[in-house]
This record gives structure tokens, C-alpha cells and sequence, in this order.
């Protein structure tokens, strides 16, 4: 058996295997059903009797259900000829019917097939290139299919030529419109229902109400214009459309533009437009679709690229700080060793010259040598310790609020990622404090640092880090509770000791730098165990400035 | 002639110099110091210093490639001790394959590097002494004659008198004779130190 009869053969066992598969069944049911519904609504804008509508989203779920699987063509083939005979009431025989379909079933398949596997376009993604392939595609196979259905009709005898163009076009607008909207909308669906934790943001909220609110006050403009104005105010609709495609990218778009093109129909024929002015509207929504989608899509792409920046940026500082730590590290024990030794040996050839008996001159030298040396040790630390620069603060007003916000939007990705949430709750507005925006900064980033690490470690539920800013007394007080595992006991005691680390690739210098920081502002910071489980990080900050009296 | 107790301090930085210096100078050993690689090689012969504590972190030529240097010269028995950063295993790996006496690390414990250094002298010293020594064997051994040295070479291999006398066609009471001379002129007291003194000889074939 050669590789093409195996390729054959395994294709028809694949075949012969979906026959059993309850999903192809209930998915080609599910379409049938979706298909003729959207046929039941659609058929009020049908073009002489001939099965073509003006609005066609039926071909753009056969056109998906086809780039999800060949294997659905009898489905497809199925669906056509039913809505023919049963919603459609078309004229012509049976037998013209059934070819007619047939033939359009071929052509969706040819679109589907060019689609997904010549021009590599999947609906699950929505990449700007994949967005520009779909808008050019559809309408150049909806030509090509217009061509076909009406060419079946004519040659068949029940198209009469002089409606030969005019049938064509309404197809082609029909199909264009409706492949174009479902595909879009089909994406949208897909990259909603892939997010793990697709989450409805408060943002959202604010932009679909935009949205509803001025979508609704266009259409209200459109029905109650003489019809004449009404292609007037349809540009009107350009507005909702550009703005949710500015707020919520591709996926609002397409939602959007189904929901659009949805009203419009029902506006069209509550209003009564005739087929022609319909026809009409349908090259303004194609026109309104395809910029709509093209905007969504650029808007989501930058939207993309804003975010690996970010995430690259996020790194790199993650990177630094470690560098940092560790350049650090190795700085301090190369500067110091040596002065370091110098002391200890003149010291001990001090000592050798005492116990040997020898005169005081020579172990005077000795010593105010190694005193040198060591005043010298004691310059290169100053020296680190400008270059670390916690040593010069410069404060200014400064919310913590504000710092917290921004320390979440620093680590939210990360900790998202490591099935950790991170809340900021503050109950009222909180004055401002004097500190050094970068030090405190630096205390807040080390401390939800830590926290996230300890809430990381929870497998039984998920990770939870709560940051809360308050006022209490003349102090400015943030809270980071975490609901990780709690501080070790032998940890306990020396926590805040510099070089004490739980963490493999710590230096345990973050609590030590971060107390000092806070004290150099006049604050506190301190820890204690919470119940039932993690711990509370507290750093509180004078309100009256690092020198004022808390009341 | 006996070598003096002489150390050679390279390092490039002067108080860490001085220092050590004066730390040795304290346990009656004399130093001398260089402030690089190329000083040293400028100044002492290479097989000259006892001991010498070299700082990897040289500017120009490293302490390793100073290391290199020395531990290549023919006969040279000098003790090198290198002394580099913190943690720097492949460098002490290297150093050790290079024939260091030891390696250090800094922060350097005085009172130890004093005991390594201690260490060192006396190993070299001891190699000395053991060079000095083969070298006064081979002066008496060259004072035998062409006989006595055939005599010599069979007794140090354990043959009886009278097998060496019948090895070199000679009676008993002649082989007695050089016999005595050779244990004279080696001023070997048994044959046991008349053998340790052949062992000694390094090559111990083919050389007269």
C-alpha cells in the first residue's frame, strides 16, 4: 500500500470515526439550527424570491464551520437546501436547488479552504495581518460565489438576465457583510473564551455603556428620519464603532459590528426600507465593517506590543536588581578584602613584636599603619554606600496610595502569573507624606516582593496579597498581608539582619535596605504573624514629616 | 654554600606589600618586594627566591603566568604561594596544577599565611639540603678508581664478596681490599647507607 492509499485510507477511517463522535453531531445539529434561525430573520431582505438575501451571517457560519472542518460539508450542503425549500420558498425546481446549493457549497468550501490553508488564516488569532488577509479574501470569494449561485440560476432559466447583475450584487454585499461580521465575531468569542482568566475590567464597564448609550441614540436618529437623511446619519454610526475599536480592540470591534449590523437589520425592516435602499446601507456597512476592524485590530496589535514591552521592561528591572545585588556583593568583598588583610596583618606583626620583646617605635608604626588602613576600609564604604545611594533622600509629597497602585502594576503580571492576586484598598483619601518617592518605591516594591513569594507558595487555594493604605494618628500606614506559609521560626528573629535569606537565589538584603530607608524617613516598619494563616508586613510614616511628632 | 631564609613578596598593592613584609620580618625572615610580575624577573634569578607570594591580580604578566615561569625552570625549587579573591576556584585549580606550594585566599589570616610560609621554607630547605647532599655524594664517588667503581656498582646491587670476585676475575682477598677502599672513600659506615647513597643519585644509571 503506497503512502498516497494510506493517507486515503486513514483519512476515511478519520471519516468514518466522526460518524460516532457525539461533538460532529452536535455540532452540525447545533449549526443547522443556528443556520436556519438566521435565515427565518434574514429572509425579509430576499432578493426576488431566489434565496439571496441581503444580509447573509448564514454563510459566514458555514464558511466557519467549514475552516474548522471539512468533514461538515454534508451539514452545509444540508442547511442550504433546507432554507431553501422551507424558509426561502425559492421558485425555481428542486433539482435546480439542490445544484444551485451544491454548487455554492463548493465555492464556501473553496473560501474556507483558501482561508485556512493557503493563506494560513486561523480564527483564533487576530494579528492584524490575519484581520487584512480575512477582509481581502472574503469579498474577493464572495465575488467569485456570487458568480457561481447566479450563473447556476441564469443557465438554469430562472434568472432572468436583466436581473443578472443586480441578483449579483446582492449577493455578493449579502455575503460580504455577513462571512465578514461572523468570522470576526467568531474570533472575538475564541480569544474571550481561550483567556484563562478573561476578566471584565472596570474600563470595560465605562466603554460598552459609551457604546449601547450612542449606538442607540443613531439608530433612534435613523428611524426617525425621512428616509432620504437616513443615509446621512447612517455615517453616524462610524462613532460607536471608532470608539470601541479605540477601547476595546479587535474583539470589541467584532463584537460590536455583529451587534450593529443585528440593529441595523431590525431598524431596516421595522422602518421598511425597500431591498434596494438596503442594498445601499449594506456598502456603507461593509465600509463600516472593514474600518472598524482594521482599527480594533491595529489598536489590539499596539495594545500587544505596549504589553511585551512592558513585560520586557519588568524583566530587565528584575534582571538589574539581581545584577545589581550581585555586583554589589562582589564590589564589597573585592574593595574591602584587601584593606581588610592589611589590618589583620599589621596587627598580628604588632602582637609578634610585643610577645618577641621588642621596643615600642617599631609596634607604634605597625599599628598607626593598620589605623590607616583601616580609616582607609572605612572610606571605601562610604564610597559603596553613595554608589547603593540610599544615603541621600530627597523628599518631597508623595501618596502612598499612588506608590502602591504603581508597585501593583509592576508586579500584578508576574504575580498573576504565579497565581497570585494583588488588591490595593485604601478606604478614604489619604494625605500626603514627605519621603523620597524612589526609597519609598523601593520599601513598597520589596515588601509586596516578598509577599508575593510567600502567597506564591500556597497550592491549596490561590495566592492573595493585600495592600491597604490608611491614616491613623498622625500616621500614614501601609499594610501588605499575604496568605503564604508565614515567616519560619528560625527566620523570625533575624529578618530584618542583612544576609539573611529563605530565598535560593537572595542576597537578604531587601528587608535590611528597605528598614533602613525607613527609618531614614523617621517610620517604622515591623511584622507579625497573621491568622489563620500568612503574614502582615506594616510600614508606617509620620504624616507631620520625618522629624514631626505623631499625636 | 646554605641559602638564606629569602622571600619574595609581588603584589601591587604597596601597603599589602609593606605589611607582609614587615608581618615576615617579625618571625626573622627576610623579604624582598616587587610590585609586579616583570620587576621579579627583572631583578631574581629564577631559581634564587626559598619562597615567593605572588597576587594573582597583577597588572602586565598575572601571578599564574609568573607561577608558569618559575615552576618551568630547570632545578628550581622555590615555593610559590598564590594568593587571589574570594571563591576563585578555576584560578586555585589552575594554581595547583601549576605547582603552587599552596593557595590563599583574601581576606588573607596573617598568622596563617605566617605558617604556610613557614611551611614553605622548610620544604624547600629540606630540598636543598637533599640536593646539597647528592651533590657531595657524587664528589666522593668520583674519587674511586675504575676497579673500585665496578666493586661499588655489585656491592650497592647485595653480591657477596666472593661473587664479586668471581663476577670480576679477581681473588677474595683483593675484592676485600677494594672493598674497604670504597667504603673509605663513599665514608659509608654499612652497606645499607653505601646503597641509600647510590639510590640517591638520580639518574641512577649511566652516569659516572
Amino acid at each position: 500500500m503506497n503512502h498516497r492509499e494510506e493517507a486515503l485510507d486513514s483519512a476515511w477511517t478519520e471519516s468514518a470515526a466522526n460518524l460516532v463522535r457525539p461533538r460532529f453531531w452536535l455540532t452540525g445539529i447545533a449549526f443547522l439550527a443556528a443556520y436556519l434561525a438566521l435565515n427565518v430573520i434574514t429572509v425579509r431582505y430576499q432578493f426576488e424570491a431566489l434565496g439571496i438575501t441581503l444580509w447573509s451571517p448564514d454563510d459566514g457560519l458555514t464558511v466557519l464551520l467549514l475552516i474548522e472542518g471539512v468533514e461538515f460539508f454534508p451539514f452545509v450542503l444540508a442547511g442550504a437546501v433546507l432554507a431553501d425549500v422551507l424558509v426561502s420558498h425559492v421558485q425555481h425546481s428542486f433539482y435546480v436547488t439542490i445544484l444551485a446549493e451544491s454548487a455554492l457549497s463548493l465555492g464556501y468550501l473553496g473560501i474556507a479552504g483558501a482561508l485556512r490553508d493557503v493563506l494560513k488564516f486561523s480564527p483564533r488569532r487576530s494579528d492584524l495581518a490575519d484581520v487584512l488577509v480575512m477582509l481581502a479574501a472574503v469579498p474577493a470569494g464572495a465575488i467569485l460565489n456570487s458568480l457561481i449561485y447566479c450563473g447556476v440560476l441564469y443557465l438554469a432559466g430562472s434568472l432572468p438576465a436583466d436581473q443578472f447583475i443586480s441578483a449579483l450584487r446582492h449577493f455578493w454585499i449579502g455575503d460580504a457583510v455577513g462571512i465578514i461580521a461572523v468570522i470576526a465575531a467568531a474570533t472575538a468569542v475564541f480569544s474571550v473564551s481561550s483567556k484563562t482568566r478573561w476578566v471584565w475590567r472596570k474600563d470595560d464597564t465605562l466603554n460598552w455603556s459609551v457604546f449601547i448609550i450612542s449606538s442607540c441614540l443613531v439608530f433612534a436618529f435613523i428611524h426617525g428620519a425621512p428616509s432620504a437623511y437616513a443615509y446621512h446619519l447612517f455615517y453616524l454610526l462610524f462613532l460607536p464603532t471608532i470608539w470601541i475599536g479605540m477601547r476595546a480592540g479587535y474583539v470589541g470591534v467584532a463584537i460590536a459590528l455583529l451587534a450593529t449590523q443585528t440593529a441595523f437589520f431590525m431598524t431596516a425592516s421595522h422602518i421598511g426600507f425597500s431591498a434596494d435602499d438596503f442594498d445601499q446601507f449594506q456598502i456603507l456597512m461593509l465600509v463600516l465593517s472593514i474600518t472598524g476592524l482594521i482599527l480594533g485590530a491595529t489598536v489590539t496589535e499596539r495594545e500587544r506590543a505596549h504589553q511585551k514591552l512592558r513585560e520586557q521592561q519588568e524583566e530587565l528591572v528584575r534582571i538589574s536588581a539581581h545584577a545589581t545585588a550581585g555586583a554589589l556583593g562582589m564590589l564589597l568583598a573585592h574593595e574591602l578584602s584587601q584593606p581588610l588583610s592589611t589590618v589583620a596583618t599589621y596587627a598580628v606583626a604588632a602582637r609578634r613584636m610585643l610577645q618577641s620583646g621588642a621596643g615600642p617605635e617599631p609596634v607604634i608604626d605597625a599599628l598607626s599603619k593598620a589605623e590607616a588602613e583601616a580609616q582607609r576600609t572605612r572610606e571605601v564604604l562610604e564610597r559603596i554606600r553613595d554608589l547603593v545611594s540610599v544615603g541621600r533622600l530627597q523628599p518631597r509629597p508623595l501618596s502612598l496610595v499612588d506608590a502602591a497602585l504603581k508597585i501593583r502594576a509592576l508586579c500584578v503580571e508576574g504575580a498573576n502569573a504565579r497565581g497570585v492576586d494583588i488588591v490595593v484598598e485604601s478606604v478614604h483619601p489619604i494625605p500626603l507624606v514627605e519621603g523620597d518617592p524612589i526609597g519609598i518605591e523601593q520599601v513598597l516594591n520589596n515588601i509586596v516582593g516578598n509577599a508575593v513569594d510567600a502567597a506564591a507558595e500556597r497550592r491549596d487555594a490561590r495566592g492573595r496579597v493585600l495592600v491597604r493604605v490608611i491614616d491613623r494618628d498622625g500616621w500614614a500606614i501601609v499594610q501588605v498581608d499575604d496568605n503564604g506559609p508565614g515567616v519560619a521560626p528560625e527566620m523570625a528573629e533575624s529578618l530584618f539582619q542583612a544576609y539573611q535569606t529563605s530565598k535560593p537565589r537572595g542576597m537578604g538584603l531587601g528587608l535590611t535596605l528597605s528598614r533602613r530607608i525607613v527609618q531614614r524617613h523617621g517610620g517604622r516598619i515591623w511584622w507579625q504573624p497573621i491568622a489563620p494563616e500568612g503574614t502582615r508586613f506594616v510600614v508606617e510614616l509620620n504624616l507631620n514629616g520625618p522629624d514631626g511628632d505623631a499625636a | 654554600m646554605p641559602h638564606r631564609r629569602h622571600v619574595a613578596i609581588v603584589d601591587d598593592e604597596a601597603s599589602v606589600r609593606e605589611s607582609l613584609a614587615l608581618l615576615l620580618s617579625t618571625a626573622q625572615i627576610e623579604s624582598r618586594t616587587f610590585a609586579s610580575a616583570e620587576d621579579y624577573l627583572a631583578s631574581v634569578p629564577l631559581d634564587e627566591s626559598s619562597c615567593v607570594i605572588l597576587d594573582n591580580q597583577l597588572p602586565g604578566l598575572s601571578g599564574i603566568g609568573l607561577l608558569k615561569r618559575i615552576a618551568a625552570a630547570a632545578d628550581c625549587d622555590t615555593a610559590v604561594i598564590l594568593i587571589s579573591g574570594h571563591g576563585d576556584v578555576p584560578t586555585a585549580v589552575s594554581a595547583m596544577k601549576c605547582g603552587a606550594f599552596h593557595f590563599v585566599e583574601k581576606p588573607l589570616d596573617p598568622e596563617a599565611l605566617l605558617l604556610t610560609v613557614e611551611e614553605a621554607l622548610g620544604r624547600t630547605e629540606q630540598v636543598r639540603d637533599r640536593q646539597t647532599q647528592v651533590q657531595e655524594f657524587r664528589g666522593r664517588r668520583a674519587l674511586l678508581t675504575q676497579r673500585e667503581h665496578e666493586v661499588f656498582e655489585l656491592l650497592v646491587q647485595g653480591l657477596p664478596t666472593k661473587l664479586i670476585a668471581r663476577q670480576l676475575g679477581i681473588t677474595p682477598r683483593t675484592t676485600e681490599h677494594h672493598r674497604a677502599a670504597v667504603m673509605h672513600k663513599m665514608q659509608a659506615r654499612t652497606i645499607s647507607h653505601l646503597v641509600r647513597m647510590a639510590l640517591s643519585f638520580d639518574p641512577p644509571a649511566g652516569e659516572t
